[in-house]
């Protein structure tokens, strides 16, 4: 049974620090409780910004494995003009460093 | 002699007694928000400005700046004072809506500086005073008297003395 | 996160952020209104779209979000007005102006949260409404279709590339973005989503591998960077301009697809420096030194030959060595760049006035400090002393000039604020308005510019109220429909002088005077000169506007303008033609000058007058002043008669009658008379103080100055005394005693 987080509305850089805390509350609290699969939902999401996105990133950067479910309109748009499409094909998001070419 | 202003939020940070200067006109003794005292010079030669009423004794230069005198018992409706051995000018700060003036006023004698709590104040009387009522602030107990607490903004309010000066 | 060190600098910086927001803002206004003329303007466009980003971009490094917010919304309308998405309407243009509006009160209050009243939000709340409604889709393109898969569909009209098809190319791009970035206000999402516009991503991969857990994480630092693939047909430029406000702080590389000599001719660019052709050549490889050299000396040969002969080193280069022209273009281009950089871009520097003011009264004292210099070496009698001081006060008169002139700002500035009121107080009265603005080039002190600013914006509404007429009546009276309104500067000696023209109704004097009977201010029946009449409209509860509109009749009337250009001691006149037209005329001094003077004594007082102003010096001209059958004295001069004033009656002046007295004759607008003076004191230099408020009231006297003896001498206003006198003569004013002392 996995438990979901409802990703705010505005996921940006205004309350990017709430929306962090809350995020990591919630992760520390379901790891506790020994879940394997977390869903993040971001039916919610009307504003998002890099720093929202960065957010969930870390998430998968630090080996936490997590789910994107029910993603709005604004949300979907976001993560494919930034490079985050992977999230939307519903796989559970592994941590690992995309690789950078420069 | 100069006096060095601390800034007015630390004045009124160290609680309700504020400092005045207290100075003489004839045997009157008044006081005035050292705040507002720029410095205190010796009175000197003073260019008169003509066609100006009785108050307006003239202007100095005080360092550079053209600062102007008044005569505070002139001002008071009374003679014109007489320049005595230990008249003095007050140069103080008198700026208004944002704009810098400094006023220089001519008084007998300077004394020293006091502290007065707020508690010590009393609203000016009545009557019983020949000074108009609006130019006191207050009545300042102190050792036992009252001395006149001047209320500049009124008393040396700059738009006033110069309609006065129009019909002078 | 921020302590307490962060805040104070924060709130240091923030008047600096308010003045450099203030000036983006009117930028945006002057570039609003010049866009309506020229709504295609492209260049236009893109600077707005730039200030309106760089506003939004400092206030997001001050936290202030409704700033932020709400410029958001409007430079996505900028956007896509950039993009030629949107195309520039009147209804636009007056929405971008009144967002605009709310910008500078969201600026202004960005301190103080309780300005922000419910009204300005609903306000605001309107405009993003509006906004919204030009920018979300029906208006325009969606910049990402949300079929999966497919990311960025480009745009449809041709957006940021030049128009024509040009050729598709793919370009990689990779920006690894700063820590800093959020906290300037950036974002790399919306950047990506504007890459987005300019053609099509066909890859994109965020990296994050800086990126630390959630925990350690600093939600507020950017640790991201992307690289991504786009096709497009946008120049080089046009990609790396979206960059451009990160960037300081972001490492960005972008690759385009390219031939050989592309390749080297962006080597070229990206050197550092190179200043010879060949060298630049050779070193990137387009040319080996071997064959540098015989283009070089084949270069030589034709040293001789005319120079319209002569085969440029490029075309040899191009011929000889086979470089491709396209790197010798580089190179040539990377020399022009090199030289032109050279000279720094900054044409101004920001100096806070107070230092500014520190330093002119320095200046002043040093005036002052240098007569008192030259009476003391005048009295040593050393010649090579007198000399040396002499060129001293030559350099620091030059010094004198310089630093005045710096306080000294184009009027047009503040006139140009104006466009902005006659268009809208047009548009509301349903008037037709040309406004032309002339000699904005004519400077005045910084000081008195913003205090003329209030008083003169309430003239001109005052002409688009009650004298410019509607276009019906205008046509009727046989005038063009659209009314002229000249907003004009130019110098006169020691002063400036404003004029505000119309050519309306002009004053109704009939009404005026009608009114000024009724109110008491005219005895009945009493019918003053024309110019009086004029005049009465500066007396305070006058107003003969038939409606109080809410533009220039609620109290704020015109006795408060004369009022305040009395306060800066300027002086005003009304030239009205009925029918025809109002003429008002504003006379400023120059007062913050240092002015040339002559000093003269009398009695104990000393007086200046300005030497500008001084025609002839008649020495013991005293015993030639008579007395006519009216009372008043004059001199006959050459055949003319020209009235005296007496300096020693009129100022009451106390002290005992010398011998002799002289009478200087001066220039006024009313005309030459003299003025008799006891002592002459010959030329000076005199550094103006005025006098100040006290003493606005005061006629005939236009400021003092400090003497190098350190006295203090007023300085005669001989406009004014000339007035004084002619009062004085029918019988009101103060000096009454003219008319008691007859023996001179």
């Amino acid at each position: 049974m996995s438990e979901r987080f409802e990703l705010p509305a505005e996921l940006n850089i205004y309350g990017a620090l709430e929306t962090r805390d809350a995020l990591l509350a919630w992760v520390a609290e379901n790891n506790v409780q020994g879940s394997d699969s977390l869903e993040i939902c971001a039916r919610n999401v009307q504003e998002v910004d890099g720093s929202g996105l960065q957010l969930l990133a870390s998430l998968s950067n630090m080996g936490q494995s997590w789910r994107l479910t029910d993603p709005s309109d604004a949300f979907s748009d976001a993560c494919r003009t930034l490079g985050f499409g992977d999230w939307l094909e519903g796989r559970p998001a592994r941590g690992k460093p995309a690789g950078a070419s420069k | 002699m100069r006096i060095d202003n601390e800034p007015i939020a630390t004045a009124q940070d160290r609680g309700l007694a504020l400092q005045y200067l207290t100075y003489s006109l004839g045997d009157e003794v008044f006081a005035m928000d050292i705040r507002a005292v720029r410095e205190i010079i010796q009175y000197s030669a003073m260019t008169v400005v003509p066609l100006m009423p009785q108050f307006v004794r003239g202007v100095i230069n005080l360092r550079g700046s053209v600062v102007p005198v008044i005569d505070l018992q002139s001002r008071f409706g009374r003679d014109t004072a007489r320049v005595g051995k230990k008249t003095c000018i007050i140069i103080f700060d008198a700026s208004q809506a944002g704009e810098k003036i400094e006023l220089g006023l001519m008084v007998d004698s300077v004394s020293e500086v006091v502290d007065i709590a707020d508690a010590d104040i009393e609203p000016p009387p009545q009557f019983g005073t020949t000074i108009r009522r609006d130019f006191i602030r207050g009545m300042g107990k102190l050792g036992g008297k009252f001395i006149v607490i001047l209320e500049p903004e009124r008393a040396l309010d700059i738009e006033d003395m110069a309609t006065l000066a129009q019909h002078a | 996160m921020s302590d307490d060190a962060d805040l104070d600098f924060i709130a240091a910086a923030m008047p600096a952020f308010i003045s450099e927001a203030a000036e983006q803002i009117e930028a945006i206004e002057t570039l609003l209104l010049e866009l309506e003329e020229q709504p295609d303007n492209r260049e236009l466009l893109d600077s707005l779209f730039r200030c309106a980003h760089t506003v939004k971009g400092s206030a997001g490094i001050f936290g202030l979000n409704r700033v932020v917010e709400f410029t958001h919304h409007v430079e996505t309308l900028l956007d896509k007005m950039r993009d030629g998405v949107i195309a520039l309407k009147p209804e636009i243009s007056t929405l971008l102006l009144q967002c605009n509006d709310q910008i500078k009160f969201l600026v202004d209050t960005a301190a103080d949260e309780n300005a922000d009243t419910p009204d300005q939000k609903d306000a605001r709340a309107d405009l993003v409404i509006r906004l919204k409604a030009l920018t979300e889709p029906g208006a325009s393109i969606a910049p990402v279709a949300d079929k999966g898969g497919a990311v960025a569909a480009p745009a449809v009209a041709d957006a940021a590339g030049p128009a024509g098809q040009p050729a598709l190319s793919i370009w990689s791009i990779s920006a690894r973005f700063g820590p800093e970035t959020f906290r300037n206000g950036m974002d790399p999402l919306s950047i990506a989503r504007y890459l987005g516009t300019l053609g099509k991503i066909v890859k994109v991969r965020c990296a994050v591998d800086t990126l630390p857990p959630l925990g350690n994480l600093d939600p507020e630092t950017c640790y991201l960077s992307f690289a991504m693939e786009l096709e497009t047909g946008a120049s080089r430029e046009d990609i790396e301009g979206a960059f451009s406000f990160v960037m300081d702080d972001c490492e960005l590389d972008v690759t385009a697809p390219e031939t050989a000599g592309q390749k080297m001719a962006r080597a070229i660019e990206d050197m550092p420096e190179t200043p010879r052709l060949g060298e630049l050549l050779v070193s990137v490889g387009a040319v080996t030194q071997d064959k540098l050299q015989q283009v070089l000396s084949t270069q030589q040969q034709t040293r001789g030959m005319p120079s319209v002969d002569k085969p440029k080193l490029g075309d040899l280069l191009e011929s000889q060595a086979g470089v491709a022209p396209e790197v010798v273009a580089a190179a040539l281009g990377k020399q022009q760049k090199i030289r032109d950089s050279a000279p720094s871009e900054e044409r101004y520097i920001r100096v806070q006035a107070d230092r500014l003011d520190a330093v002119i009264n320095l200046l002043g004292e040093l005036v002052i400090a240098g007569a008192g210099a030259t009476l003391l070496a005048r009295g040593s009698r050393q010649v090579a002393l007198v000399e040396a001081n002499l060129h001293m006060n030559s350099l620091i008169e030059e010094i004198r000039n310089g630093t005045l002139g710096l306080r000294m700002v184009p009027v047009g500035e503040t006139f140009s604020r104006f466009r902005r009121v006659v268009r809208d107080t047009a548009a509301s009265l349903g008037k037709e308005v040309n406004f032309e603005i002339v000699g904005g080039d004519a400077e005045l002190d910084k000081s008195m510019v913003e205090k003329i600013a209030d008083p003169l914006m309430h003239l001109v509404r005052n002409s688009l109220d009650h004298g410019l007429e509607p276009p019906q009546e205008r046509v009727a009276a046989g005038k063009p429909a659209a009314g002229k309104l000249v907003l004009s500067a130019r110098h006169e000696t020691g002063a400036i002088l404003i004029r505000i023209e119309d050519d309306g109704r002009g004053i109704n004097r009939d009404r005026v005077l009608q009114r000024a009977w009724n109110r008491g201010l005219v005895e009945n029946g009493v019918v003053p000169s024309d110019d009086e009449i004029n005049m009465l409209i500066f007396e305070p509860g006058f107003s003969t506007a038939e409606q109080v509109t809410n533009l220039s009749g609620r109290g704020v009337g015109m006795d408060v303008v004369r009022r305040n250009i009395e306060a800066l001691r300027g002086s005003i006149r009304l030239n009205n033609n009925v029918g025809k037209g109002l003429q008002v005329d504003i006379r400023l001094p120059l007062t913050l000058a240092i002015i040339d003077g002559f000093l003269v004594g009398v009695g104990k007082s000393k007086f200046v007058l300005p030497l500008e102003a001084v025609v002839e010096v008649i020495e013991s001209g005293g015993s030639h002043v008579k007395v006519d059958e009216r009372g008043r004295h004059c001199l006959e001069l050459r055949g003319a008669v020209l009235p005296v004033v007496r300096l020693r009656t009129l100022y009451s002046v106390e002290s005992s009658l010398p011998e002799r007295v002289s009478v200087v004759v001066v220039n006024s607008t009313r005309g030459q008379y003299g003025i008799e003076v006891e002592v002459l004191l010959g030329q000076n230099q005199t550094v103006i103080k005025p006098l100040g408020r006290l003493f606005k009231t005061l006629r005939g006297i236009s400021g003092s100055s400090i003497l190098g003896s350190g006295e203090v001498a007023l300085i005669l206003d001989v406009n004014s005394l000339a007035e004084l006198t002619t009062g004085a003569q029918t019988g009101s004013g103060a000096a009454t005693s003219l008319n008691t002392s007859v023996s001179s």
